[in-house]
């Protein structure tokens, strides 16, 4: 294992700066920075924004390390929140692409080849995304879990009208709007980066939930978007992360106190725009998104037409997919508080959940269902993200193929 | 009352065997036995540790006086099995016990099935590789009553055939009823089996005799096998002969060297002969299934010979116009890469997903990613 470097070293422009906020979470930390060290590229570079209570665990892995494309940026004097220290990590970048993946995630640094072959296709692309697997960490399976892998390898540039439909407007009526583009597991180019700063109130990033406040920037305005099915990254899960509470109700409790706590942010605790509760019982990621895009949304003078029957439809869509009885009361009582207060209750109507239909099961169903693959992770032998890449590469098309856009295959 | 007994013969690979059995053992189930049965070679291996174990569920029987056929020592295994379903595999593959639950969930449903068959997967033990090999898996589960008819087509006139008749049907790899078992051995020649190549030999009569064949598309076994995928073990297909053009039986004049489509031809041919069946406008399907056997051969060296050999059989047996429809073309070209993904019901994936060194290995790494055994009956219901 070579060394990481500090702060000091600072590298010549590369292709793609990763960058990997933390807090609090070390050890999850230097096992993704060990994954991605593992990676024979060289025109990458990785930077940590260490945001820790104790900043010696980091700093130790980095003093033990030396390897020229990782550095560390220290933690300031006092607890930043999370999108302050997202904030500061773009300047401390030198890619023409830069990424974020959180720190019990993985990405494949081989993704530069991608970006590079769609810089050969579509010289104007500013925002990339790619597919993503899914994979919890062993300590964060109190119930059955299971891993996801998209199969798909197929590419195309994406309509930014169609887009902003979904993210803005939320055409789909699913819960969570499928984006696919932002810096979060996507990548996004510099220039934009700086365009979006220089648009948006002279941030990269305003709203505390950062990753949907990137995707609605780069959606609003990115010149060309190009997506490839094939997964490049991780979405890791450990025991502290915030999709943990999709499987444990304690486990929400103590993430949404520890939210509050350190994203004291008045576009989280009011927004008449969108009165729906984020942090009593019954919280939701999608009624989060759904805040997230709203405000984006309201304060850049993005029409929202249609928006209200949408997300019913979507809202709707999150109680049906409930574990439980008791998920499912706490989530449509808090959606119906939310309608109540909105706009005094003029699209409390379009709010009709279907009845509890208890699940035949919950995270048990492996497979295969429209070319992703289920896994049953208790059967897994692989521990982190890394390692889970890798051996679930194994059914997903090789990335040389990909970069090379190689299109004959034999079965 | 046992469920299923689970028959494996061991010969020239016990410590093949020994792996797929560990893994059998470490089943909590209750409701199957296995039992196996070696020769002078590899007795004292298995009766140790047959003995180490000391699980009831492990039956070894006693090594004869003299060498068993292929045919003898699976009948012999098949007379002492006790389940109420058998399953015959070789010591190289494996098959997963949950197979009782899906026996159940089956007769459930389809009191009157009598044969139960799954999909195919294939594992090629790491020694025998030669470098990178792809394999795909059936990601479908769907369970339903195949039709004999259609069935019949399968077997006997090569329809919808890749190299070998799509057939999943008869005991080895697929579980028979003990009462069909015994309706086909009194309704043929009063053994189990009479042929050498197990599997097409009770596929035949299985086929023809069942009451009611359900099939599910989620496989449920392993077939290890050998080299450039050529059969490993002596129940699912006899080993190739040395001799490519070595001796056949007049007038099909086709040897068991030739490939798995060669072998699988032999035993169907020699059992319709056995029984009295002739039949027309099979040839064509089988021609077709020849060219994909040679298809099938990853060497550029190896395809042309299984060609030359196929297309002198063919010609010696139907005339050269029956050529026409033999064109097998070399898919693996370097220039071309192997597929890796999911299309048409099928994963393609590195058979080195996970590192297996065993078929039983490999189950594992498959079953972790198909349809749950368990969530069967629920689906069913």
């Amino acid at each position: 294992m070579a060394p990481f470097t500090r702060e000091s070293d600072m590298p010549p422009m590369v292709s793609l700066s990763i960058c990997i906020p933390t807090r609090n979470r070390q050890g999850y930390c230097i096992e993704t920075m060990r994954a991605i060290a593992g990676s024979g590229e060289r025109d990458f570079e990785v930077i940590v924004a260490d945001n820790s209570d104790d900043p010696a665990p980091l700093r130790q892995a980095f003093d033990s390390f030396s390897d020229h494309r990782f550095r560390l940026v220290a933690p300031q004097g006092r607890v930043l929140s999370m999108v302050d220290n997202w904030e500061r990590l773009i300047p401390e970048t030198a890619g023409h692409w830069i990424s974020v993946i959180g720190d019990d995630d993985y990405i494949d640094p081989a993704v530069g080849g991608l970006i590079r072959r769609f810089e050969g296709l579509r010289p104007d692309v500013e925002a990339i995304g790619w597919g993503r697997m899914n994979f919890h960490w062993p300590d964060n399976r109190p119930v059955p879990t299971l891993a996801s892998v998209p199969t798909g390898a197929g590419c195309w540039a994406s309509d930014r009208v169609d887009l902003q439909d979904r993210l803005f407007r939320w055409s789909e009526g699913r819960s969570r709007p499928s984006c696919g583009f932002g810096i979060y597991h996507g990548a996004v180019r510099r220039t934009l980066m700086e365009r979006i700063r220089q648009t948006y109130g002279g941030r990269y990033f305003e709203h505390p939930v950062v990753d949907y406040d990137s995707n609605c920037k780069v959606v609003a305005e990115a010149r060309s978007l190009l997506y490839c099915e094939r997964p490049f990254s991780v979405l890791g899960e450990c025991a502290a992360s915030n999709s943990a509470s999709a499987l444990s109700l304690e486990r929400l409790k103590v993430l949404v106190e520890t939210f509050k706590t350190e994203s004291a942010s008045d576009l989280i605790r009011a927004n008449p725009d969108f009165p729906f509760t984020l942090f009593e019982a019954g919280a939701s990621l999608c009624v989060s998104i759904a805040a997230t895009t709203v405000w984006f949304c309201r304060k850049y003078g993005i029409d929202l037409t249609g928006f209200e029957a949408n997300f019913a439809r979507a809202a709707m869509d999150e109680c049906r997919y409930s574990p439980s009885l008791e998920a499912y009361e706490a989530k449509v009582a808090n959606i119906r508080a939310g309608f109540a207060a909105w706009d005094g209750g003029r699209w409390a109507d379009l709010f009709e959940p279907a009845p509890f239909n208890a699940p035949k099961t919950v995270n048990a169903l492996s497979g295969v269902m429209e070319d992703m693959i289920h896994l049953r992770e208790d059967r897994l032998r692989v521990t982190t993200p890394g390692e889970f890449y890798r051996y679930a590469e194994h059914a997903i098309m090789p990335v040389g193929h990909v970069v090379a856009g190689t299109r004959s295959f034999v079965t | 009352m046992t469920l299923l007994s689970i028959c494996m013969p061991v010969r020239t690979r016990p410590d093949e065997a020994l792996t797929c059995l560990r893994v059998l053992m470490r089943s909590q189930r209750q409701d199957f036995e296995i039992v196996i049965a070696g020769d002078c070679d590899n007795a004292a291996m298995l009766a140790g540790f047959a003995d180490q174990h000391g699980d009831p569920r492990l039956r070894l029987l006693a090594t004869g006086d003299r060498p068993l056929s292929p045919v003898e020592a699976a009948n012999r295994l098949i007379e002492a099995a006790r389940g109420e379903w058998l399953c015959l595999i070789g010591e190289s593959d494996y098959v997963d016990p949950e197979l009782c639950a899906v026996i159940a969930a089956t007769i459930k449903r389809v009191p009157q099935a009598d044969a139960i068959g799954w999909g195919s997967a294939g594992f090629t033990w790491p020694a025998d590789r030669d470098g990178q090999e792809i394999t795909h898996v059936p990601t479908r589960s769907e369970l339903g009553i195949l039709d004999q008819k259609q069935m019949m087509r399968r077997l006997f006139f090569w329809e919808d055939a890749s190299n070998l008749p799509d057939c999943p049907f008869g005991v080895v790899h697929g579980a028979v009823r003990r009462s069909l078992m015994e309706r086909i051995r009194d309704g043929f020649s009063g053994q189990w089996l009479d042929q050498d190549d197990l599997r097409w030999d009770h596929a035949c009569k299985t086929v023809l005799m069942a009451g009611a064949m359900v099939y599910w598309e989620r496989p449920m076994s392993v077939r290890g096998a050998g080299g450039d995928r050529s059969t490993r073990s002596s129940v699912t297909g006899s080993e190739p002969a040395a001799d490519p053009a070595g001796p056949h039986a007049a007038p099909f004049p086709f040897s068991p060297g030739l490939g798995a489509t060669a072998r699988a031809a032999l035993a169907i041919e020699a059992f319709k002969r056995r029984c009295g069946i002739e039949l027309d406008g099979w040839e064509a399907g089988f021609v077709a299934a020849c060219a994909r056997d040679c298809e099938t051969a990853s060497r550029p060296q190896r395809f042309r010979a299984r060609k030359e050999a196929y297309a002198a059989a063919i010609a010696d047996w139907r005339g050269a116009p029956a050529l026409a429809g033999f064109r097998p073309e070399f898919k693996f070209r370097t220039d071309t890469p192997r597929f890796q993904g999911h299309v048409d019901g099928r994963l393609y994936f590195d058979m080195d997903m996970g590192a297996p060194a065993s078929a039983a290995d490999f189950y594992d790494v498959i079953d972790a990613m198909l349809f749950p055994v368990a969530l069967l009956d629920a689906k069913l219901a």
